[in-house]
């Protein structure tokens, strides 16, 4: 009788946590937090005018990744601060393994003056709220 | 009194068979909800770039980082928007920040609305 009642307690546990589990799952999802630093590289254009060359700066573009742990795809947010001067556009890409953005922006130049000779980073903090738990990656794509 | 082997074999069997006609439709208890707020009227002043913050408050305040998207619209394409959201701090609200161009000499005014869509309905307020 008192392995019966044993095997009962055991049963009694699990179909409680069941329970317990069933109902966080209906009532909230789980959100797995990762954030990252970032700064800008200068996206150097080399620019030709007649015989001399010169240097620009090209659009910024960083590239940020969440790579799951599972290896499977996700429902994600990205979510940044940024000191740029304008704000960048956020577009979701094709990724295989977790959830990839990619975020546009001018670069920063030193008040006063226009696109070519100065250039300023660009200071970026993101952060991403994904239903799976991931590591996240920055980094930068030139020309 | 301790309960007899059979009060808790029922108690079991009542909750497993309870269980099982709940689990199947879990998934769908999880509802994802589309929220538009109010119509805000930004001024614009000429030549400058005028930023928009607006708070999204849940109304369940689940006090910690909530998977919520937010995203702005302007009326019209004449005068479109960029916007970002800013990290989450963890009290369970959300901040957009949009950024609206002016004209040129000219002071405008624009209508903008932020859609939330995510796990729980809210309301939205215009900070700056």
């Amino acid at each position: 009788m008192a392995r019966v009642e044993q095997q009962l307690t055991t049963l009694e546990y699990e179909a409680n946590a069941q329970k317990v589990a069933y109902e966080q799952a209906a009532t909230s999802l789980p959100v797995f937090t990762v954030g990252a630093d970032f700064t800008t590289t200068r996206n150097e254009l080399q620019m030709t005018y007649g015989a001399a060359g010169r240097t620009e700066n090209g659009i910024e573009r960083v590239i940020v990744t969440l790579d799951t742990e599972s290896g499977a795809n996700t429902l994600a947010t990205l979510e940044l601060s940024t000191d740029a001067d304008s704000a960048p556009n956020i577009r979701r890409t094709v990724y295989k393994g977790g959830a990839r953005w990619i975020v546009t922006n001018q670069p920063k130049v030193q008040s006063g003056s226009w696109q070519s000779g100065t250039w300023e980073a660009t200071h970026y903090h993101f952060q991403v709220q994904s239903l799976v738990r991931g590591s996240l990656s920055v980094e930068s794509m030139t020309s | 009194m301790s309960r007899t082997v059979e009060q808790r074999l029922n108690t079991l069997e009542s909750l497993i068979k309870s269980l099982k006609a709940t689990f199947p439709v879990a998934g769908s208890l999880v509802q994802f909800t589309v929220n538009k707020s109010q119509v805000f009227g930004v001024t614009l002043p000429a030549n400058v770039t005028t930023t928009v913050r607006v708070k999204f408050t849940p109304d369940k305040n689940l006090g910690q980082n909530n998977l919520i998207t937010l995203a702005a619209e302007t009326t019209g394409l004449k005068w479109p928007c960029s916007y970002y959201v800013s990290p989450q701090n963890g009290d369970g609200t959300l901040m957009l920040v949009a950024m609206l161009p002016g004209a040129l000499l000219e002071t405008t005014t624009v209508e903008l609305q932020v859609t939330a869509l995510g796990t729980t309905a809210g309301t939205f307020t215009r900070i700056s």
